[in-house]
């Protein structure tokens, strides 16, 4: 750990323990330093910032109702990429709903407006992967997209997701299996 | 194998970064704080309504129920000519009401099966023909069974056992 990573650490208990006070103030300044780490990992899981954005919202209402919960803390940031992750997977239950509905509105749709090449490219993408996602179990979500997060051990994403560092690697390996099938023609 | 494993994780790094490119991270981080106001608002809101209000709300909820299952109990059915229907009577009273719906001779028919025995109040309703001329009371002539639904005293296949019959009017 070097000396910035020691500075935000030190920072982000004392905020943890004035927001367990009350302080409002200090659980804002949370969310600011700590809202890219979670859409980091709600991207992942969900594919496009949109859905991440909304699912990070309801991550930190979570976390604000229960921070008093919160015995340690130093495990801040773990605890609150358990709830995120967790919110994040409530949420990829609710895009197959609502992909179902999509399938059957898209058959009755008119001509789309066709876009640039570049941004089509990148929606195309977006969509393949938030498909592709949907197609994974809960644990192999929360799994890979931990696993982004470089600075994270493996370890560090087996107490996160509460289990096995072997768990862990299993269902990384089974996650990255399914997306490589999913995803074979975005990857040549 | 290990190639296409990393090409995997680039994929959905480049999705990621794709997505969070010009993010607006004010927006998102003002969008939390305005629904931590609204539930804080909630919670105050809450705590402010006085314990008596919450009690007599939740009387009144209880009070709506007991009605509810009550009326439910009267077992009130609307039926049409030749309809056929299960009657239950579950109140205390054993007395269930069947309304003939009909545009022109409207008519109500109680039925009385006694207190006592309880399974007897089960049975079948049936209502043959209220097509019929009309009396010069006004009131149409039709023709009720009140039946088991299950023979009790002998199966005689679709001829009813005549003590399985409650009444016929």
């Amino acid at each position: 750990m070097d000396n910035s990573q020691k500075a935000n650490a030190g920072s982000t208990v004392r905020l943890v323990m004035a927001s367990q006070a009350g302080d409002r103030g200090a659980f804002d300044e949370l969310v600011r330093l700590y809202q890219k780490r979670a859409m980091m990992v709600a991207v992942r899981i969900l594919g496009s910032a949109d859905e991440a954005a909304e699912a990070v919202q309801m991550g930190f209402l979570r976390a604000y109702l229960n921070i008093k919960k919160l015995r340690d803390a130093k495990q801040f940031e773990f605890w609150l990429l358990r709830i995120i992750t967790n919110a994040a997977v409530t949420q990829v239950r609710a895009l197959k709903r609502r992909a179902e509905n999509i399938r059957i509105a898209d058959c009755l749709e008119g001509p789309k407006i066709a876009l640039p090449p570049e941004a089509q490219n990148s929606q195309e993408l977006t969509a393949a992967v938030e498909r592709a996602m949907l197609k994974l179990s809960k644990k192999e979500a929360r799994a890979i997209s931990l696993f982004g997060l470089k600075d994270l051990s493996q370890r560090q994403v087996a107490e996160i997701m509460n289990c096995s560092v072997e768990a862990v690697r299993w269902h990384v390996f089974n996650a990255r299996k399914k997306l490589r099938v999913l995803l074979r023609e975005y990857l040549e | 194998m290990r190639n296409d494993n990393e090409k995997v994780d680039l994929l959905l790094e480049q999705n990621a970064a794709q997505q969070l490119a010009g993010f607006d991270w004010e927006a998102l981080s003002a969008a939390i704080s305005s629904r931590l106001d609204q539930l804080s608002q909630r919670k105050t809101l809450v705590f402010r309504i006085p314990t008596a209000f919450k009690i007599a709300v939740g009387l009144a909820a209880i009070i709506l129920i007991a009605v509810m299952i009550t009326v439910d109990m009267r077992d009130d059915l609307r039926l049409a000519n030749g309809q056929r229907a299960v009657v239950r009577f579950a109140g205390p009273t054993g007395t269930a009401s069947v309304e003939i719906g009909h545009a022109l001779a409207k008519s109500e028919v109680f039925v009385d099966v006694g207190p006592a025995p309880r399974t007897l109040a089960k049975c079948e309703v049936q209502i043959i023909d209220v097509e019929g001329e009309r009396e010069k009371s006004g009131v149409r002539a039709a023709w009720i069974i009140i039946s088991r639904p299950k023979p009790a005293f002998a199966d005689n296949g679709t001829a009813k056992d005549m003590r399985d019959l409650i009444c016929m009017f």
